[in-house]
């Protein structure tokens, strides 16, 4: 211990760490009224997640579950163990969690300080530093209780690592092996930058090792995790959050949503030109000024990296420069949102700080050499310095406001709701969420999550959309319905199902400036009444038409199951319009056509150009194909890709439909048919089709 | 940091001795012809706009027009002649130069024109003292450029010719740095006088005169020439500056403008220091980046000058140029120990805009607080074009520094030209909205509305300078005592307007709700504009006040308890009377007072009361007889869910689930006498589900028993 302190540095770097972190907490005990909390609900998916691994059910969300990575850091709830070892309670455990992003900032802090140190001078070293600590978007997200301060410090150590090894021939990379391993295991995200770093030593060193593997096998281990739990390569989070894991995916789409983004983040984050003025604080908004870089910051960071790699340490500014970009541009692909003051990106922030420095250290010289009345580089290294920290200082306390303001969101929203069910809501309540962490966390009961972070396989149906998660809840045991949903309303369709038979407690923020909705948080008691009415065909019409007919495949269209089952898949009349929200599958309780009396639930897909599927059938013999519908748009129908006509029927009218189109039994030939269905090539572009249900009867 | 070696640098444009006019008789033609041109561009587009009319584009100018003339007329600082002063007009120094136009007859539109005149003579003093500046600091070249920027640039054009105190202030500021300049090391003596001028021109010039006495002691200091410090002229421009403030604190009350306690969101009630400082950094950083980064805004075909939307300020990246112009010299001054001219373009540029950041953090009028620090910007601009051009001309051999020069500053010359071009036309406009708005509603006004009948209205100052009658400005700038009720909303404006018996036969508004107050009798004229983007129309209603004071009883009557005290919620005086504070769940929320007309729960007579809505909660002090058992009652509109605390120590909920809508409902709350131990008791009154439930509050009464019963 004694050892550390020889180094003054620690010191003052630990004093202005405790600083802003007490300022901070002031805030957030000033906005919250005095009560912990933190700023993400997410903190509380780390905590759950801890506290059922303590309790002996790893990777549980809840207690007998299959497990799920909703934990996007692996080793982040074993940081998190000691804590409640300690014998801090639920609510006490975010005095750890906190004191934990302190240490890591006082960590992160001094490796910001000795790269600056190592790279000129010490007083560089010592203004890098001052940089960090006083960058508000960086103090918010290690306080925040998430493992973002894990992340950075990780990244920061291999940086270091790097730096001291790099130059040194006999060096075999000990630490810096060691070093992005744990980058590795703090964040996914780690695996690219450590594939970065080991392919770049390969390439400009000509240096192999095996020991290179050691990261890069950890971060391919985590992969064959997900594979394993999930059935996909990403975690959970990344399921249902990315945009890469939307149905009907394209390249083209994502190049230009990432690369939108990046432009975004370039010019409006690092050039500190975001946002445009409003009084109010919304931390999703992105149009909105926040106080991120100081204007012109990226101009001197890409002086920073042309030095670097020009004149001084070429390797190691080529990695850093290359670490910076995969990574920002990593975060553009899978995550291009503006949420939670960008947080996904701030990990990265450290580097770019140290870079811009640099950038500025360089500028300065190149300046005090050309200008006459400059006559030492410091005055303007000094000049434009403090202008950048005193951007600093300006983003340490609007961050530290915006810190208690959304702690105040997620104590008087999420927490006093995870308390109020823990209270109010019977032991062996079934609970679907679309906020999962404190709600659970707190309220000890058997959640269902909605967005798929904690409830395995919900997280393909939450990104398909309403329909596919209404099919997945239907698809339960019917023991297992949740009895009650805590949503915010306005985020699904389940008002206009019906299913929402009482409301029995909001909670509401008066001015919301992280929660996911203006909207108040809403608990509601469910009525499954409806649940499976669409299983059947409901047109007695129909019915008799089927006298001779058997049932010999069904596909639920919106069921994920199902789909996959049949090999279903639509397509689009323009690519990517997944991005968008108006295609995706929807489900509707409307009365039957046929049927009036009948009113039933299903969900479907609003097919925009043509869909496809293959099923089970016997050779030879006629074909009846049922379809629910509440469009008339006529289709073109293909049975073993060859055109056998189009299917017209009757305008329903908000009703549902049922039809049925007919395939003479010549046109199938095996045990498997495919079939396709397209939108009319004359209506293409301006009509859309819904499918909900198909049947596919064969005479007896 | 070590010094770096010296490459050969190139040498500079030959430096000249400046002296006065007479050495560059060319330039000064130069400026006056661009100033007199640039002028009548901004004359044609009023005319063009307001078909055929002169007017100014921003209805704050009135406000000056009004104090000059009571100024000229022997009541100065009286809104109203007769009346307790006030200090609306933000610029002493200004009112003082408007007055001798009044005194000479200039009255009425004239008073225009001669404004007008003022600010092209100030647009001229200003463009002649950044070349003077240039040429002093480096040469005749940065001289021209720094003058050709200033003159060009749209917002200060447009801001010098509002009718406003910009172009005195600006002048001031660039001739005490001229000064400043002059007499490095020659006594300051006329730098102290333009100081002191500074101090009076505008309230910001307050801070920057106490800036600059201070950077002048501190560079006394560090030259070890303390001796120095007895010459206690060179306190001047912060004594004038404090006993600005003095005299503010003695005609007001304050030591703070009425314009300032009126408008500016520092004095909303409530407003804590964390919120204050992150909507000022929000501000300030929308100022530089947008602003003098040069970045401003999203593009829009129309021109609005409210919206924040893309316009032509400053070319981009001009912040840039302005760090490298000015800072690293500012820098060296520290370093050298002699600080001056560099430092305080600095300390004054970025302290005045953070100024304006604290106190009107608005995107208002083209931002017209920050203007008068524009054209410190355009010198540190300018410097920084220069330095970066010796720069590129040491670094590309081919490139010579006076072509190099002229040809960056050509870029941001480009950007003015077109920001001139951008002002001209939304100065017209501007005029034009204001014209037809405010002078076809001061004519209404006079044909329409008899002379002794009492208007109050919302501050719409060319009103109230046409019209010189007896006027309540319900904003508070110019009737004493109203600022703090307005800055509480409406509630407490009512209140303070029954508690003080005025009741004004008339409202004109262009902002306050009274919808619902009953007030709003019947509306007689409507001042609308019509342009390409929406102006709030101004209203003019006939009030109702037969129901003034009809909220002062309760309904509720109790046998054998006498009524002990009172609290009028929202009447701004009972509850200072009664030490009565309210919070919100969450500070800032800025949940403001109401005025509602409604009937009263099992009585049908109709009650006008004040209140607030309440999201935290609130106490007060009350008058008490100690052991007697108490009912509090309270006027409320709707349901509530409260915990109340007596004394600190005894806790009793207070839940009435009664929710009527549109009815006042009188709550009953018993408290024993037990708790009840001084005859001062204090209740605090909280909400039971914060950021769940907003309740209101309009009256208090509280009842106690005649007889100490004891226990209760």
């Amino acid at each position: 211990m004694k050892g550390i302190f020889k180094h003054k540095e620690i010191i003052w770097i630990l004093i202005i760490t405790l600083l802003v972190s007490i300022f901070y907490l002031c805030t957030m005990f000033y906005y919250t009224m005095g009560h912990l909390s933190t700023p993400l609900d997410d903190t509380f998916i780390f905590l759950q997640y801890t506290w059922q691994l303590i309790h002996g059910h790893p990777l549980q969300y809840n207690t007998g579950d299959s497990p799920t990575t909703g934990a996007t850091s692996i080793i982040y709830p074993f940081f998190l163990i000691p804590g409640f070892l300690l014998g801090f309670d639920k609510i006490a455990i975010l005095y750890y969690t906190f004191s934990l992003g302190v240490i890591f900032l006082t960590i992160s802090g001094w490796l910001v300080f000795n790269i600056g140190k190592r790279l000129i001078n010490y007083k560089i070293g010592v203004l890098m530093c001052l940089l960090f600590l006083f960058n508000g978007p960086i103090i918010w997200v290690f306080l925040s209780g998430m493992d973002a301060g894990l992340f950075t410090t990780a990244i920061l150590a291999t940086m270091y690592s790097l730096l001291l090894e790099l130059d040194d021939n006999e060096q075999r990379y000990k630490l810096t092996i060691w070093s992005a391993s744990f980058m590795t295991l703090a964040r996914p995200e780690g695996f690219f930058l450590a594939v970065v770093i080991f392919c770049s030593i390969f390439l400009l060193k000509r240096k192999k090792s095996y020991y290179f593997l050691i990261p890069i096998g950890l971060g391919i281990g985590q992969i064959g995790l997900n594979y394993i739990f999930n059935g996909t390569l990403s975690a959970n989070t990344m399921t249902a959050k990315s945009v890469l894991t939307k149905p009907n995916v394209n390249l083209l789409d994502m190049v230009a949503t990432s690369g939108k983004y990046y432009a975004y983040i370039l010019k409006d984050i690092f050039s500190g030109f975001n946002g445009e003025f409003s009084v109010q604080m919304e931390t999703n908004e992105g149009r909105q000024v926040s106080v991120y870089f100081a204007p012109f910051s990226l101009i001197f960071f890409l002086f920073g990296v042309l030095f670097l790699i020009l004149k001084e340490r070429s390797k190691f500014g080529i990695i850093v420069s290359v670490c910076f970009f995969i990574g920002t541009l990593a975060v553009a692909t899978a995550l291009p949102f503006k949420w939670h003051w960008h947080r996904y990106l701030i990990p990265y922030y450290s580097i770019f700080l140290i870079v811009t420095l640099l950038g500025i250290y360089h500028f300065s010289d190149l300046m005090s050499r050309a200008v006459s009345s400059f006559n030492n580089s410091k005055y303007v290294f000094y000049g434009l310095s403090s202008f950048l920290l005193s951007f600093a200082f300006l983003s340490t306390i609007y961050f530290g406001v915006a810190y208690g303001k959304n702690c105040k969101d997620i104590y008087f929203q999420q927490m006093t709701l995870g308390k109020w069910i823990d209270e109010n809501l019977p032991e062996d309540a079934i609970i679907a969420v679309n906020d999962l962490g404190a709600l659970k966390y707190f309220g000890n009961r058997y959640v269902i999550d909605l967005l798929g972070l904690g409830t395995k396989g919900m997280a393909r149906s939450w990104v398909n959309g309403a329909g596919s998660v209404y099919e997945h809840l239907e698809n339960l045991d019917s023991k297992h319905y949740p009895q009650y949903f805590i949503i915010y309303p306005n985020w699904f369709v389940f008002d206009r199902l019906g299913m929402l038979e009482e409301e029995i407690a909001q909670f509401k923020l008066l001015r919301p400036t992280i929660a996911g909705s203006g909207a108040p948080m809403v608990v509601y008691k469910i009525d499954w009444e409806f649940a499976h009415s669409g299983d059947e065909i409901q047109s007695t019409d129909i019915l008799k038409q089927l006298e001779w007919y058997k049932l010999v495949d069904k596909v639920d269209v919106g069921d994920l199951e199902s789909e996959l089952k049949h090999k279903y898949k639509f397509w689009e009349s323009e690519p990517g319009m997944y991005y968008g929200m108006n295609y995706q599958d929807q489900a509707l309780k409307l009365p039957c056509l046929e049927e009036l009396g009948n009113v039933i639930i299903d969900a479907g897909r609003m097919i925009t150009a043509g869909e496809r599927m293959v099923i089970d059938t016997t050779p030879g013999r006629d074909l009846k194909i049922i379809k629910r519908t509440m469009t008339f748009t006529p289709l073109e129908v293909y049975i073993n890709d060859k055109l056998l006509g189009v299917w017209n029927h009757r305008n329903a009218e908000d009703n549902w439909t049922e039809t049925v189109y007919t395939v003479a039994g010549r046109h199938i030939t095996s045990d498997k048919t495919k079939v396709r269905f397209e939108i009319h090539r004359e209506l293409k572009h301006h009509y859309t089709c819904f499918s909900a249900h198909y049947w596919f009867y064969q005479k007896v | 940091m070590a010094k770096v070696k010296k490459k050969k640098v190139k040498p500079e444009f030959k430096r000249k001795k400046v002296k006065l006019l007479t050495t560059t008789p060319k330039y000064y033609h130069i400026l006056i012809s661009m100033v007199i041109g640039i002028t009548i561009l901004y004359l044609i587009s009023t005319f063009y706009y307001t078909g055929g009319h002169f007017f100014l584009p921003v209805d704050d100018s009135f406000l000056h027009f009004h104090y000059a003339n009571q100024f000229s007329q022997g009541h100065p600082f009286q809104y109203n002649s007769g009346e307790a002063p006030t200090t609306g007009a933000s610029s002493l120094l200004y009112t003082i130069l408007l007055a001798p136009g009044f005194f000479i007859g200039l009255s009425g539109d004239w008073i225009i024109y001669y404004s007008f005149l003022l600010g092209i003579l100030f647009l001229f003093l200003s463009s002649w003292l950044i070349f003077k500046i240039g040429m002093l600091i480096f040469d005749k070249s940065l001289g021209i450029i720094a003058s050709l920027l200033f003159i060009l640039n749209g917002p200060i054009t447009w801001g010098y010719l509002s009718g406003t105190e910009i172009g005195l202030f600006s002048t001031i500021i660039l001739a005490t740095l001229y000064s400043l300049l002059q007499e490095q090391d020659s006594g300051y003596k006329k730098t102290i006088i333009l100081g002191a001028l500074l101090a009076i021109a505008h309230p910001a010039g307050i801070i920057l005169s106490i800036l600059f006495v201070l950077i002048l002691i501190l560079n006394i200091i560090l030259k070890g020439e303390v001796a120095k410090l007895k010459n206690l002229y060179l306190f001047i421009p912060a004594v004038v500056g404090v006993s600005y403030l003095f005299l503010n604190l003695i005609l007001t009350g304050s030591i703070f403008s009425t314009l300032l306690q009126a408008k500016s969101p520092l004095f909303s009630p409530n407003t804590p220091l964390l919120e204050i400082l992150a909507r000022s950094i929000k501000f300030y950083v929308y100022l530089l980046k947008e602003i003098f980064g040069g970045f401003n805004g999203t593009y829009s075909e129309m021109i609005d000058s409210n919206a924040g939307q893309s316009a032509t300020y400053f070319a981009p990246f001009s912040l840039l140029f302005f760090l490298l112009g000015a800072l690293p010299l500012a820098i060296k001054e520290i370093y050298s120990k002699k600080l001056g001219f560099n430092i305080l373009i600095i300390s004054w540029f970025f302290i005045g805009i953070g100024l304006a950041s604290i106190t009107f953090p608005t995107d208002y009028s083209w931002n017209m607080y920050i203007i008068p620090y524009y054209p410190l910007f355009l010198i540190g601009v300018v410097m920084g074009i220069y330095h970066f051009s010796q720069a590129i001309t040491n670094m590309v051999s081919t490139m010579p520094l006076k072509e190099t020069f002229y040809g960056i500053s050509a870029f941001f010359i480009a950007f003015s030209v077109f920001g001139t071009s951008f002002f001209v036309v939304a100065y017209g406009k501007n005029c034009k909205d204001n014209y037809h708005q405010k002078v076809g509603l001061v004519n209404w006004v006079k044909e329409n509305i008899p002379p002794n009948i009492t208007i109050a209205m919302t501050g719409i100052n060319t009103l109230k300078y046409y019209e010189n009658r007896n006027f309540i400005d319900l904003l508070g700038v110019g009737t004493k005592g109203l600022a703090k009720a307005s800055q509480n909303g409406v509630g407490s404006i009512f209140e303070w307007l029954e508690d003080k018996k005025l009741y004004p036969e008339c409202f004109i508004l262009d902002r306050l709700d009274f919808t619902h107050s009953g007030l709003l009798k019947e509306q007689v004229h409507s001042a609308k504009v019509v342009g390409v983007r929406a102006i709030e129309p101004i209203n003019v209603y006939k009030t109702n006040w037969s129901l003034a004071n009809s909220g002062d009883e309760p309904v509720t009557s109790f046998n054998n308890h006498k009524l002990i005290d009172k609290i009028d919620i929202a009447n701004l005086d009972s509850e200072s009377e009664h030490n009565y504070r309210f919070w919100e769940a969450e500070p800032g929320l800025d949940i403001t007072t109401y005025v509602y007309e409604f009937p009263c729960l099992n009585n049908p007579r109709m009650v006008i009361d004040g209140g607030r809505v309440l999201s935290g909660g609130e106490s007060m002090v009350i008058k008490t007889m100690p052991n007697h058992g108490m009912k509090i009652v309270m006027r409320t509109t709707g349901p509530l869910k409260l915990d109340v605390v007596v004394n600190k120590k005894y806790r009793k909920k207070w839940i009435d689930e009664r929710n009527y809508g549109n009815l006042w409902v009188e709550s009953i709350l018993a408290i024993p006498g037990k708790w009840i131990t001084s005859t001062q008791t204090k209740i605090h009154i909280e909400i039971k589900d914060k950021q769940q439930d907003t309740y209101s509050s309009a009256y208090y009464w509280f009842f106690q028993e005649e007889v100490n019963k004891g226990e209760n």
